[in-house]
């Protein structure tokens, strides 16, 4: 596939991020992602893959550099209008139950009645929550939460999915039901970034991979190449893989 | 203004409205805030066993002052410290990465978590407002005196005032603390000043008022003006305009403030 010509569905430019605490996150990172694309963020612990995918949800702001999400300044109105995020370890209101924080969130996403009510349903139908959805989400297991997480990140159909450890907590019925999701958002032309540790997955689903180290890029480039992405994390020094 | 902005800001203010029934709805189900109604319903219910108690001054007097003590206490602690929670309940969780996600200006955002806890003080002052209204409604006619109604529905807004200016002036200190402690704790310090701000008034050719200090010393709003005991007649508008003024230069700080924040 190439990507010359190809409209960037994200793109950072020498972004750079350091905390207030002075740790420097990100140092100099350059990426870019053609519409349509299945790309993972992989990297031993601390080497900048929740920082991109905050940056992109316009979370957090670059200490220099420029970061875009469909043409637009990541974490302008336009750049959010069509995105899906799911963060790290996602949490929820202890007084909130599963159906009362999807459609809060539906309603800020522009959805309402009957469309509302159908995501929900559609959704909760794919993350097995059925059964559940009318009890306080904090009474989930962190399976289910994370499901949640995941319904809630998809419930208005974005064109960007940003997925941050999609896998961590979900059991191996919940993992092959990811695996499923993601090539169905494949096939759908939806462009999806995700970071994981589970680099199987990452092999089997994705088609493209950044391959993080003390916050700069030392590798992209397809996954299932000549030398597998599990072999390139094995090649990094053994202290940056220990230094999580 | 074209059809474009005009969406913007409707879509922008339907933010607000869902976030402010969101909020609303988290500040009902806050222990706290009905552990200190619940006080102030006491300390108002029990007003009449306390009116022997009264210095030399009308039994009705002595029960509206202790009426509307016991609501402004209680509205400051829940307007400081429960605003400190409604903001850093959803900052702690993944709420406000889940909403802000999303196509939702941070304004909007931090302006529904404002309005829903200025709709939860408008429930605590208003609920103990009727109750006050409805005690010393009884005690008018056993008493054969007049009952000043207008001046208990006037007192209940003069309190709300005092702790919309307290939740907005905590909500921009949360803008930029990291955690709900030091939020509190600087609003708790800012109600204090702003109580004590008559007294630095009083000593305008002090050296310490001079330049900088001075002008943080006057610009500071004086919440003593909002106590129903000061109230002077014919300040009604100017009154609530000096406090929706405050109001409004908080939360546009705070928005300021946040539209920088990591989160």
């Amino acid at each position: 596939m190439t990507e010359a010509g190809a409209e960037w569905a994200l793109e950072l430019t020498g972004v750079s991020k350091e905390f207030p605490v002075g740790a420097r996150a990100l140092d100099g990172i350059s990426l870019r992602l053609a519409r349509g694309r299945l790309a993972a963020l992989v990297g031993p612990n601390g080497s900048g893959k929740t920082t991109v995918l905050k940056l992109l949800a316009g979370l957090i702001r670059p200490t220099s550099g420029t970061v875009r999400v469909g043409g637009h300044a990541a974490g302008s109105v336009p750049a959010r209008a069509g995105l899906g995020y799911l963060p790290e370890t996602p949490d929820y209101p202890g007084w909130l139950t599963g159906r009362e924080l999807l459609r809060h969130l539906g309603r800020l996403s522009g959805l309402d009645g009957a469309g509302l009510d159908e995501a929900i349903a559609r959704r909760a139908a794919w993350a097995g929550l059925r059964a559940v959805l009318d009890r306080p989400a904090q009474t989930y297991s962190s399976g289910q939460r994370q499901r949640l997480g995941l319904a809630q990140a998809l419930l208005h159909d974005p064109a960007l999915v940003l997925l941050d450890e999609p896998a961590a907590a979900l059991d191996p019925g919940g993992i092959a039901g990811l695996a499923d999701l993601l090539r169905r958002l494949r096939a759908e032309r939806r462009t999806v970034v995700l970071s994981s540790h589970f680099l199987p997955q990452v092999e089997a689903t994705c088609d493209h991979a950044w391959l993080l180290r003390a916050g700069r890029l030392i590798w992209e480039g397809d996954p299932t190449g000549a030398v597998a992405l599990s072999q390139r994390f094995i090649e990094l020094a053994p202290e940056d893989v220990a230094a999580g | 203004m074209s059809r474009q902005d005009n969406l913007s800001l409707a879509s922008a203010l339907r933010a607000i409205g869902l976030v402010a029934r969101m909020t609303l709805s988290q500040a009902v189900r806050w222990r706290l805030a009905w552990f200190t109604g619940a006080a102030a319903l006491l300390l108002i219910g029990g007003a009449c066993w306390l009116r022997d108690l009264h210095f030399g001054g009308a039994e009705l007097r002595f029960l509206l002052d202790l009426g509307f003590g016991a609501i402004g206490i209680g509205a400051l602690l829940v307007a400081v410290l429960g605003t400190a929670h409604l903001f850093f309940g959803d900052l702690d969780g993944r709420m406000a990465a889940f909403v802000l996600a999303r196509p939702v200006p941070r304004t909007s955002w931090l302006l529904g978590k404002l309005a829903g806890a200025l709709g939860a003080l408008a429930f605590l002052c208003g609920s103990l407002t009727v109750l006050t209204g409805a005690l010393t409604a009884g005690r008018a006619e056993a008493l054969g005196v007049a009952w000043p109604g207008l001046e208990i529905v006037r007192s209940g807004g003069l309190l709300w005032l005092k702790a919309a200016i307290a939740s907005a002036a905590t909500l921009f200190v949360c803008t930029y603390a990291r955690t709900p402690l030091l939020a509190g704790g600087a609003g708790l310090l800012f109600v204090v000043i702003g109580h004590l701000r008559p007294v630095a008034s009083a000593w305008p050719s002090e050296a310490s008022l001079r330049g900088v200090v001075g002008a943080v010393v006057r610009l500071w709003p004086d919440l003593t003006r909002f106590d129903p005991l000061d109230w002077m007649p014919g300040t009604g508008a100017a009154l609530a305009g000096y406090g929706l003024g405050y109001v409004a230069l908080f939360a546009g700080a705070a928005a300021l403030a946040f539209s920088r924040r990591d989160l």
